[in-house]
């Protein structure tokens, strides 16, 4: 009896190890080697993982290239939301749009939802937020369905009328300005002049003279910059924070050059903005955060359009793909633990991947693209992660932190304590040193990447071998994640660089505690990366049901 | 063929070369925008923006950057690229075999084949050698090359199988010089061949209508009056279509190494033409203004040898001279 008790009980707990969100594993990763084959042209991508050249695929875009690769009998696809947005931006200092009327009428005309299924065939998700669909900040709010009615209720009620020819006129009887929408040409971004063109047919039906203006992007930008515009399309990615709302929305940075593009400009967004951005806690960011999403709603200065989707695809050969409805199956989870179904003893498990562009410049410091980080971003890792499912912040090289606040010396400290059984990739342990060293050259060196990160340190100070005070200038909650996400380098490779711009780290130099190492590189050609034989983390924040 | 013409000659070259150093530095300030303009992310702050700003020297006067302009191509040091943060020189070298291997052997394949067919196709006039040229030269110019070299690589590398998807390399890659060398060949075939046959077309008819041209002139009636064999007269036409034949070849090198954009980009290369038209998108000076340097030395070069060639393969125009 006493026995059948405890084998239940240990029973009880394997399956709760398993199926929680911390999934144990023995060693990871799975693989030998991950190779990853550059390959710019998406045709030949296509072509590489239909014929098997290729285990998987991300990030496809291309309508085509998905309902293509979908009928393929051994390839499986994942879908899921990405950090990318697209808006239509109101210059809201020049006439018609610094009215608040008419850019409420034209935000809820705007049909985001057949945009979405005309343009992109459903691989699109239409935005009703100031955030993107994967931030757990980001308030619904502007509205998806599309309604002329209550567009023109809106007008009324501000006091325009129409013509008999069906445009808009104001109080004084005198036609609406025409509505310029600058655009990127066809030749740059095929779908954002597609869209452009869309919205300004949408807005000259309502009784808008709206017209399109296709100009190269650098020009767009520059008179972006100089505000010498009415309307126009633009798309970024953004980070899962609000804190970039500030960048965005608050007057101070409408300057030339500023993010503020549309000019926007209320005390009361300046004020919650503020606030937002020295938040002191959780509770006043999430307080903040929403408020300021609220003024936007009203106010809008910009309006959300679209967002796009990851789609991902890989070769039913594969199991233990990681996907959420958050995270699509590319994604380093999918690197650490999947393996082939069928494998020949003593034979390499190599897994095949595309990297559509060349990456430009492994040295940490300089490098800058999104190709360059998504080969860094396997070596070297930061103090917290973000949860897959929630994309809320977790434990990573630092298994715990505390945050306080000095309203009388007006400065935030961090307290990270280092979880010290993590190994660098050259074997040696990781310490509060090798973080205070990697901060310290990082704000020493105004390296621009990271600039923004550590600009407010005001001192960094080694309590013991595992712990690690970080003191900054000002209030604020957001410091968390700026510290937090910068990477952590060994302290000897960090007093080894001479000159952090024209150094040309060997694949030796790029230590991590990342789980792999960079096997070989050919530039134009292929990256392997090995399995980084002091890898010893175990716990993972993934459910077993995730991992197919 | 006297000195003096070829001082004259290198004289004009480099005058010419003054001035478009002179232009590429303002051409591309004058462009809208700076490299640190376009970019366009929320967590880069304004202040990150100038301080990268001041990094790249672009704070600095125009007359300030001029003087560093000149200084670096002057002594061919053209300093680092915006986006990669390494020597321009760096970047052009490793990118120099692929480009110079696939315009060499386009540039061969094409003109050995064009000028072969385009004789042949001359002295057969309304034979179906020229029927057969003519049509083939219209049929492979009619199309846009992407479209071609597209419909290549999926019927020969993805349908067939006989040629690599892409690259230069198969991975993993093959031991020993002699299978590197030939796995390198096997991955260059189909750019090679495809380019090959989109331009051959050109040339078999510009030689085609070059010869016939030279057929009638009066020399060929006194030679063959003369009773001079059809292997000499041929000989004596060839050798008088020959320096404009030259001046083509010359003239188009500097188009090869630009026009290789798309076969680069189609079959996934890593070449010079590709890294010209990613250094103008995205306003990185240095590569940008490196690459057009080399491109109007290369033409500039090119120019003045065709008109030294032609004084050798033509004596008339020596004399002219």
């Amino acid at each position: 009896m006493k026995k059948n008790i405890i084998i239940s009980i240990l029973l009880v707990l394997v399956l709760c190890l398993c199926n929680g969100k911390a999934y144990s594993m023995v060693s990871v990763p799975k693989i030998d080697e991950l190779t990853y084959l550059i390959i710019k042209n998406p045709d030949a991508q296509t072509m590489a993982l239909a014929s098997g050249a290729v285990d998987m695929l991300g990030d496809l875009t291309r309508p085509s290239d998905i309902e293509l690769l979908s009928k393929h009998k051994n390839l499986k696809m994942s879908v899921a939301p990405m950090s990318h947005a697209f808006f239509l931006l109101f210059n809201n200092k020049k006439t018609p749009l610094n009215d608040k009327a008419i850019r409420q009428a034209i935000s809820i005309v705007i049909p985001r939802s057949s945009i979405v299924r005309l343009i992109f065939s459903g691989y699109s998700m239409p935005l009703t937020s100031y955030l993107p669909p994967t931030s757990p900040w980001a308030v619904s709010q502007t509205g998806e369905a599309a309604s002329s009615a209550k567009a023109e209720e809106i007008m009324k009620k501000a006091g325009y009328s129409k013509t008999l020819l069906g445009k808009w006129q104001d109080k004084n009887k005198r036609t609406l300005l025409k509505i310029e929408i600058l655009s990127p040409t066809a030749s740059v971004a095929p779908t954002t002049e597609e869209i452009a063109k869309d919205i300004a047919d949408t807005l000259t039906a309502f009784g808008f003279d709206a017209y399109v203006t296709p100009i190269d992007f650098s020009t767009m930008i520059s008179r972006l910059d100089r505000r010498d515009y009415t309307a126009s399309v633009l798309a970024w990615s953004m980070g899962r924070n609000p804190d970039s709302l500030y960048n965005f929305y608050h007057s101070e940075c409408d300057t030339k050059g500023g993010y503020n593009m549309t000019s926007v400009s209320s005390k009361e967004l300046d004020n919650v903005l503020k606030k937002l951005r020295t938040a002191k806690d959780k509770e006043e960011a999430t307080l903040y955060s929403k408020k300021a999403q609220e003024i936007l709603c009203d106010l809008r200065p910009m309006v959300p359009i679209y967002s796009r989707m990851s789609v991902s695809c890989v070769s039913d050969k594969w199991k233990n793909i990681f996907s959420t409805k958050k995270t699509s199956a590319v994604n380093s989870y999918t690197y650490l633990f999947a393996e082939p179904k069928v494998h020949k003893k003593g034979e390499k498990k190599v897994l095949r991947t595309i990297l559509a562009e060349e990456p430009r410049n492994l040295n940490p410091f300089v490098a800058s693209s999104a190709y360059d980080w998504e080969i860094l971003g396997l070596l070297y890792e930061s103090l917290i992660s973000s949860d897959p499912y929630t994309m809320e912040d977790i434990p990573w090289l630092a298994s715990s932190w505390k945050l306080t606040t000095d309203k009388k010396q007006n400065t935030t400290t961090i307290t990270f304590v280092i979880d010290t059984s993590v190994r660098f990739s050259d074997g040696s342990n990781l310490t509060a040193q090798d973080v205070a060293s990697t901060f310290e050259f990082l704000k020493k060196n105004k390296v621009p990447r990271f600039y923004d990160s550590v600009k407010d340190i005001a001192k960094i100070s080694v309590i013991s071998n595992n712990k690690i005070a970080i003191i900054l200038n000002g209030i604020s909650y957001w410091y968390l994640d700026k510290v937090g996400g910068m990477f952590v380098m060994p302290k000897k490779i960090i007093d080894s660089v001479k000159n952090w711009q024209t150094w040309k780290p060997t694949f030796s130099q790029l230590v991590g505690t990342g789980p792999f190492v960079i096997g070989k590189y050919k530039p134009g050609e292929f990256i392997t990366m090995k399995k980084n034989p002091h890898y010893t983390r175990t716990k993972f924040p993934v459910k077993k049901e995730d991992l197919r | 063929m006297t000195k003096e013409y070829i001082a004259k000659k290198i004289l004009s070259a480099l005058f010419v070369l003054l001035c478009v150093i002179v232009l590429n530095f303002f051409l591309f300030r004058l462009m809208p925008g700076d490299a640190v303009s376009t970019i366009i992310d929320p967590n880069f702050s304004q202040e990150a923006k100038e301080h990268l700003r001041h990094l790249y020297a672009l704070d600095k006067t125009l007359p300030e950057q001029f003087l560093v302009y000149i200084k670096s191509m002057v002594t061919f040091d053209f300093g680092m690229s915006f986006l990669s943060q390494k020597p321009v020189w760096e970047e052009i070298h490793s990118r120099l075999l692929n480009t110079l291997f696939l315009s060499c052997s386009v540039m061969i394949c094409s003109a050995i084949t064009g000028i072969i067919l385009g004789i042949k196709a001359a002295y057969s006039r309304g034979g179906k050698t020229e029927k057969f040229v003519l049509r083939s030269a219209a049929l492979t110019s009619a199309f846009p090359s992407f479209f071609v070299e597209l419909l290549f690589l999926m019927f020969f590398a993805y349908g067939l199988g006989f040629f690599p998807l892409r690259g230069t390399t198969s991975i993993p890659e093959p031991v020993g010089a002699f299978n590197i060398c030939i796995d390198y060949i096997w991955h260059m075939a189909l750019p090679v061949i495809s380019l090959s046959l989109l331009s051959f077309g050109s040339w078999a008819l510009y030689v085609r209508n070059l010869t016939i041209k030279t057929t009638q002139e009066d020399f060929v009636f006194a030679a063959r009056a003369r009773g001079l064999s059809e292997k000499a007269i041929s000989h004596h036409i060839f050798r008088t279509i020959l320096p404009t034949i030259i001046t083509i070849i010359l003239m188009s090198l500097p188009g090869l190494v630009s026009g290789a954009v798309i076969t680069e980009t189609i079959f996934s290369l890593r070449g010079l033409g590709t890294f010209l038209l990613e250094s103008v998108t995205a306003q990185d000076y240095p590569s940008a203004q490196a690459s057009f340097f080399l491109l109007a030395l290369i033409t500039i070069t090119s120019n003045m040898l065709a008109d030294i060639f032609i004084c050798v393969a033509d004596p008339r125009i020596k004399a002219e001279n």
